[in-house]
Parts: structure tokens; C-alpha cells; sequence
């Protein structure tokens, strides 16, 4: 019965420890480990019962009491160290030594900071071992420092696909969704002039609103047909834009719009809209998406070239999309420009029928157009639109454009007098209309190129630059011959001395 | 004081009258050179290549202080955490071996000045170990400063504030180590118990990348590896300088507690 025991309470102390261990070390908590404690607790009561007077001698030794008081003394001054690293923890405080301080925040970011005065949270949807998260952790340590209000999570997007979705998050879009009780705002660049900007939205900005405007056969955002625009309209509303249509015929544009778009207008715009439209751009900093189709006059070509915009007549064709499975009809685009909508675009794009809209030869002052989308050199503008009717197109030298084409292009416009901080106007044009539908929205790219150049327009706040800091830079290059003399010097002549020295004690010892 | 100076003077005898210091520098040296001079030219063919290249943006990013001292340091923690066992794997559990213990223990000395005199005397090895590493920023210091392309030298002090938090690390690593030392009279036993005791504040470390939420956070503050992090950047924090300061002294306080248990046990 005693040996029994005995077995049973080894047994059940290492049962114990390791059941202690998996628990620690187990990033769920499951079941296993919990099962090993209770039966490791049931081992060693079992021993207690078979070895019960040894137990009972053992409390009553005067040994017994000095080590329960010890135990009790090593526990207390546990817990005091634990307060005194929990205060530290919340209360941190910090000296950069760096020369240039630049592990410090600019000053732009801190008067920013002490601006929040509700509890602001960031989520970052990156993986641990992304090139990104080192930087960010210490920017956001560096945040919440500067104001408690301000907390964060990285969020590991393999391992939590569901927030994934929750949050609406895309490989190419925004990663990092600042959330505060009644806004978020989403920050693409993990700098912290992004960052700045992004928290900026979050505490100052009004809910942004945008207005697909109707009238013009444009794509309805309540259909959920293959051409509607439903789905798309939602997954706007999930990063927190407000969607809502609107006549420009019968009503003026209202003050919350924060953007208009124009999705694939079939009729010709009325002058006096054209007009609507212009002086919203002009006088409000307006902000605009336009979709064309090609074929289609709209009666907004004038207003396009007046901001640098070519429409052009003409349809592309690219027969290289046939290897993806797509019509020529549908040119595919997979280079893209280092502009804020495309920048670390890495997928392809798909246009079903397009026409090319490129920026003017000379672009009007204070404007700057620039093409954000080219198809393949593979495909080209065909000018001929009857030999597509008929559906035998080629290609006929000197009429028709070679690719790379331009199918998108983003234009912005400061007034003259504006200063540097002072909002621009946005436009972005694309050629086709069809991408950013219910049907084609989930191809490849599509849906992000879409939701990028929305918030792109939608961006309204005074950003602020912050030119990011790094150490200056420190190199040397050695001759062979000083490389030398660092290699033997560190791995020979430093461990050789102390070696001899070893030898030389050992010698001396000896003779003594 | 003069009781704890005693102690100390005894102990750095051992130290450094016999050869084992020098064998653990000698040592120390060859394996911390090894990573430096690997680093350094891994470095220097990357710096080489852009410049092939024709890459000067590429070549601006290039810094001594981040890519060569830093990943240096981090690199010494790691072995720091299985050198230090071995120095202090002595200190206590010989005193038992040799039967010397009873003696200490019946002398008009508390057991507190044992254990900071022996303490301390470890620390100075763990001293010395540091300023070696410094060979290495010294030596970069007199090259490079002529020839058009070298910019700039090593900015001294991240790498002092690098040294500040090696030496802190090392110093908690020894608080444990001679807890260790403390359980037995067997040297490897000390040892092993050392190491085992230090690898758990390492691994601790790896669980929280499987941790979400609260329990991340304790167990990455938990991880002894990870404050070094900061000081090798240049910046001090005083929650990492308070957790240091903590593990040493519950360390040398578990130790105290261990020896005078010797006395009731």
C-alpha cells in the first residue's frame, strides 16, 4: 500500500509540473493539460492517505514550520516585486539616448496627441514576422506613452481570418483601422505619418458621405444583379463610408458630400448638371469619381480636359487576356504607378469593355493628372468601333494606339493662393465602369482599386508631413589589408592573450 | 561592508589567480568575435554590392550602430545565457563540497553579505565580459575615417546604453545562477539547474507569440531575452531597468532564504 502510494505521489508531482507547463506554454486553452492537474492532485492525495502518519509528523516538525514561513515570505515578496513591474509597466517612462532622437515622436504627432481625449484604438492587421511590425509595436508603444487613451493589437491575419472580414481588410488595401467610439479611419502607410493622419481623422474629421448620382442610366447601388452595384455599395459602408444617391437634376449637392460618384452613365449629362458638378469641384474642393464606357458621350468630356482628362474615343482590345480566361474585350492591367491609390499594388486588374483615358499633352496650372492604371503592350485602342460590331478587329497601324495604355488616371488641383496644408481638389477617371460591379468587383484586384480611390477622394483632413527618422548612415569599407588586421585581431590576437594568460597562471601555480 | 568586501576579495581570487577566468574570456572572445566578424562581413558585402550597383539610396540605409552593434549584442544575450551558469556554478555549491560551508556559516557573517560578497564577485567577470564586446566598436573606430565613401562612425551612445543592458542582463542571469548554485552541492547539477531555470524565462518568451490578448503581454514581459531589445536601440526604459533589478534581487533573495534554510533544515 505505501510503495503503491509512493509511486502514486512521484507520479502524480511530475504529472503536476508538466500538466503546469503544457498549460503555460499551450497557446489555446484546452482540456489536456487541466485533466493532467486533476488526476496529478488525485496521485498525490492518494499518496498523502497511504503515507498519512508520515504526513502528519512531517506538518508537525519544527522544520515544517520554519520552511511554511519561508514559503510564505518568498510569496510576499513575489507579489511585491509584481506591483512594483505592474506600476512600472503602466507608468513607463524613457530616455532616447540616440543622437537624433529618433526613436522619439515628431512634434506634430504629439500636439496631435494631446488633441484625443476619448480612447482611440488601432487594430494592425499584421503577421509577426512581417517587415513591418518591429517599427509599428515601437510607434504604437510610442503613442499610447504620450496618452493612455490610446491602445492597440496586432492581429495575425492567417491565424483570424473572421476579423479579417469583420474589419473588411485586404491584402493591397489599408491594414491598419484606427477606432474610436464613433469613427474609424483606415491607414495604409505603417509610418508614423500615417499614422498622425489617420488619428487626425479619427478625432477631427466628420462621417464621410458619399453620392452615386442617378438620373443617367448609371449602375443602380441598390441592385444585386450581376451589373448592380449593391455589394459594392456595402463593402464601402463597411469601412465606415455612408453610401446615398442622388439627382443632380432636381437636387443640389448636398454639404455632407464628401464625394460624387458617376458609375457608368448612359445619357448625356444636361449642361446645367455639367455646370452643378463643375462649381462643386471648383468651389467646395469637390471631390469626384467618374466611370466612362466607351462609345457613350456623357457631356462631361469638356469638364475632364478642363482638369487635364482625355477621354479616348476609342475601345481597348487586348488579346493576352485570353490567357486569363477573359474576353479581348476585357484588357487586363498589371502596372500600375507609384500614386498613392496603387502604391504596393501587386495583383492584376480586369476591365471589361474600356475605353483609355489619359492625361492631357499640356495639363492645365496648379493641376497634376497622372496615369494610375496602363493595360498590357499587348493590347491596344482600337479606333475602328464598327469592326468590333461586327466582331473582326485587328490591329491597323497608324490608327490605332499601341499598350501600355492609360485606363485610369487621378487627378488633383490646389487653387493658386491655397497653402501648402489646405485641401485639393480629387478626381479619379476611369475608363470602364463595369470593373467595380457585383460581378466583377471580386476578381483579383478589382474591389481594392475600387475602395482605394474612394478613400482616396474622401481624404479631406489638413494632412501634415512627417519627414521619418532614421540614424544617419555609418559605413566603412576596408582595404584587404585592414580586413585583415580586424580578422586577426578578433579572432586570434584578443582570444590568444587571454589563453596565455590562462597557460602562464596554470604555470606559475605549479611551481609554487 | 568590510564583511561583504572580504567575501568578494576571496572569491575574485578564485576568479582571477587561477586560470578559469581567462579560459572563460579566452573563450568569450573566440565565439563573440566569431559573430562580430560574421556580421561585419556580411555587412560589408551587402555595403559593396549597392555600391556595384550604383544603389545610394540603398547605401544610405546602411548603419553600423543597427546592423553590425545591435544584432551583435542581441547575439551575446543568447550566450551570455549559457556561458553565465558555468561562472557561477561554484560559487555556493563548492563551499558545500569542500565542507567549508559549515565554517561560513558559523562566522559573525549574515548570510545576506555571503551572498551579495559572491554576488558581486561574479558580476566582475560578467564586467569584464562586456568590455570585450567594446573591443570591437574600438577597433572599427580607427578605420574607415579616411576614403571618400566611409560616412560617419559607430554613434557611441546606443552602444552604451547596449553595454548598460548586457551587463544588466547578465547580472540577472548570475542572480539565478547562484540561486542555483545555492540548491546543491554539485557543481554540473548547479549548472543544469541554471540553465534550465534560464531557458524557461527564454521559452516563456516563445509562448506569447501563441498568446493572445493579456497573457501576451505578461508572458513577452515575462521573457528574460526581450528586454535587451530596447537598450540596443540607444533608449532606456525604466520598466526594463525595474525588471532586471527584480529578477536580481529575488534571485539573490531566493538564495539568501536557501542558504539560511541550512540552518533550521
Amino acid at each position: 500500500m505505501k510503495k503503491i502510494g509512493n509511486i502514486a505521489g512521484i507520479i502524480g508531482l511530475f504529472g503536476l509540473i508538466i500538466g503546469l507547463f503544457l498549460f503555460l506554454i499551450q497557446p489555446e486553452t484546452t482540456a489536456l493539460p487541466l485533466v493532467i492537474m486533476a488526476a496529478s492532485l488525485v496521485l498525490i492525495i492518494f499518496y498523502a492517505f497511504a503515507n498519512f502518519q508520515d504526513v502528519k509528523s512531517f506538518f508537525a516538525a519544527r522544520s515544517t514550520r520554519y520552511g511554511t514561513n519561508m514559503l510564505l515570505l518568498v510569496i510576499v515578496t513575489l507579489a511585491i516585486i509584481a506591483v512594483i513591474n505592474y506600476i512600472a509597466v503602466r507608468h513607463p517612462y524613457k530616455f532616447d539616448l540616440n543622437q537624433d532622437k529618433i526613436y522619439s515622436l515628431s512634434d506634430q504627432t504629439l500636439k496631435v496627441l494631446k488633441t484625443i481625449k476619448s480612447e482611440v484604438r488601432a487594430y494592425a492587421f499584421y503577421p509577426p514576422d512581417a517587415p513591418e511590425t518591429e517599427r509599428l509595436r515601437d510607434l504604437f508603444e510610442n503613442y499610447k506613452y504620450h496618452n493612455n487613451l490610446f491602445s492597440y493589437e496586432f492581429i495575425d491575419p492567417v491565424k483570424n481570418p473572421e476579423r479579417v472580414n469583420a474589419f473588411a481588410i485586404t491584402s493591397t488595401g489599408p491594414r491598419i483601422v484606427l477606432k474610436s467610439a464613433e469613427r474609424e479611419s483606415r491607414v495604409k502607410d505603417p509610418t508614423e505619418e500615417g499614422l498622425t493622419n489617420g488619428l487626425i481623422a479619427v478625432v477631427k474629421a466628420d462621417k464621410k458621405k458619399i453620392y452615386f448620382v442617378t438620373g443617367h442610366g448609371e449602375w443602380d447601388i441598390d441592385s444585386k444583379e450581376e451589373t448592380g452595384y449593391a455589394i459594392t455599395a456595402d463593402a464601402i459602408r463597411k469601412e465606415g463610408i455612408e453610401v446615398a444617391k442622388i439627382n443632380i437634376g432636381t437636387d443640389r449637392i448636398p454639404q455632407d458630400a464628401s464625394a460624387l460618384i458617376i458609375a457608368g452613365p448612359k445619357k448625356l449629362f444636361l449642361p446645367e448638371e455639367v455646370k452643378a458638378i463643375g462649381d462643386y469641384l471648383q468651389e467646395r474642393m469637390g471631390r469626384l469619381i467618374v466611370m466612362l464606357e466607351p462609345e457613350i458621350k456623357t457631356g462631361l468630356e469638356g469638364l475632364l480636359l478642363d482638369y487635364g482628362v482625355n477621354p479616348g474615343n476609342d475601345f481597348i482590345v487586348d488579346p493576352m487576356s485570353r490567357a486569363f480566361g477573359m474576353g479581348a474585350s476585357i484588357p487586363l492591367v498589371a502596372q500600375y504607378s507609384d500614386h498613392e491609390i496603387t502604391k504596393g499594388f501587386e495583383v492584376a486588374t480586369f476591365y471589361p469593355t474600356a475605353r483609355t483615358v489619359s492625361p492631357v499633352q499640356t495639363v492645365p496650372p496648379g493641376t497634376s493628372v497622372k496615369t494610375i492604371a496602363s493595360t498590357t503592350p499587348s493590347s491596344w485602342a482600337e479606333t475602328d468601333l464598327e469592326s468590333i460590331k461586327k466582331g473582326e478587329v485587328s490591329f491597323t497601324e497608324g490608327a490605332d494606339t499601341k499598350g501600355p495604355l492609360s485606363i485610369a488616371v487621378a487627378v488633383s488641383r490646389k487653387h493658386a493662393s491655397a497653402s501648402e496644408n489646405s485641401p485639393d481638389i480629387r478626381i479619379v477617371v476611369f475608363g470602364d465602369s463595369e470593373f467595380a460591379n457585383n460581378k466583377f468587383r471580386p476578381y483579383s484586384g478589382n474591389g481594392d482599386m475600387f475602395n482605394n480611390s474612394v478613400n482616396w477622394v474622401t481624404q479631406r483632413e489638413d494632412l501634415i508631413s512627417i519627414r521619418p527618422k532614421k540614424r544617419a548612415s555609418s559605413r566603412i569599407f576596408l582595404t584587404q589589408q585592414e580586413a585583415n588586421i580586424v580578422k586577426y585581431t578578433t579572432m586570434i590576437a584578443i582570444p590568444l592573450v587571454f589563453f596565455a594568460g590562462a597557460v602562464v597562471l596554470t604555470f606559475i601555480r605549479r611551481r609554487k | 561592508m568590510r564583511n561583504i568586501l572580504a567575501i568578494f576579495k576571496k572569491e575574485f581570487k578564485i576568479y582571477f589567480d587561477t586560470p578559469v577566468a581567462y579560459v572563460i574570456f579566452g573563450i568569450f572572445s573566440l565565439i563573440s568575435g566569431y559573430f562580430f566578424l560574421q556580421i561585419f562581413s556580411y555587412f560589408q558585402r551587402q555595403s559593396l554590392q549597392f555600391l556595384q550597383y550604383q544603389a545610394p539610396q540603398m547605401l544610405e540605409h546602411m548603419n553600423l550602430n543597427d546592423m553590425v552593434m545591435r544584432p551583435l549584442f542581441l547575439n551575446i544575450n543568447v550566450f551570455f545565457l549559457l556561458m553565465i551558469p558555468v561562472i557561477t556554478m561554484r560559487l555556493i555549491a563548492d563551499e558545500k563540497r569542500l565542507k567549508t560551508y559549515e565554517l561560513l556559516m558559523t562566522t559573525p557573517v549574515s548570510t545576506w553579505q555571503i551572498v551579495i560578497g559572491k554576488y558581486l564577485a561574479s558580476l566582475s567577470v560578467i564586467l569584464a565580459m562586456v568590455l570585450i564586446v567594446f573591443i570591437y566598436p574600438i577597433l572599427l573606430s580607427f578605420f574607415g575615417s579616411e576614403g571618400g565613401l566611409s560616412t560617419g562612425s559607430i554613434e557611441w551612445m546606443p552602444l552604451i546604453t547596449s553595454g548598460l543592458g548586457l551587463f544588466l542582463a547578465g547580472a540577472a542571469f548570475a542572480a539565478l545562477g547562484i540561486f542555483a548554485s545555492s540548491l546543491t552541492e554539485s557543481q554540473i547539477i548547479s549548472a543544469i539547474v541554471a540553465f534550465g531555470l534560464l531557458l524557461l524565462f527564454w521559452v516563456i518568451g516563445w509562448a506569447s507569440a501563441g498568446a493572445e490578448g493579456v497573457l501576451k503581454e505578461v508572458l513577452r514581459y515575462l521573457s528574460i531575452l526581450e528586454h535587451l531589445d530596447q537598450f540596443t536601440k540607444g533608449l532606456i526604459e525604466i520598466k526594463d531597468v525595474i525588471y532586471y533589478f527584480s529578477v536580481i534581487f529575488f534571485g539573490l533573495f531566493l538564495t539568501q532564504q536557501s542558504v539560511s534554510s541550512q540552518r533550521w533544515r
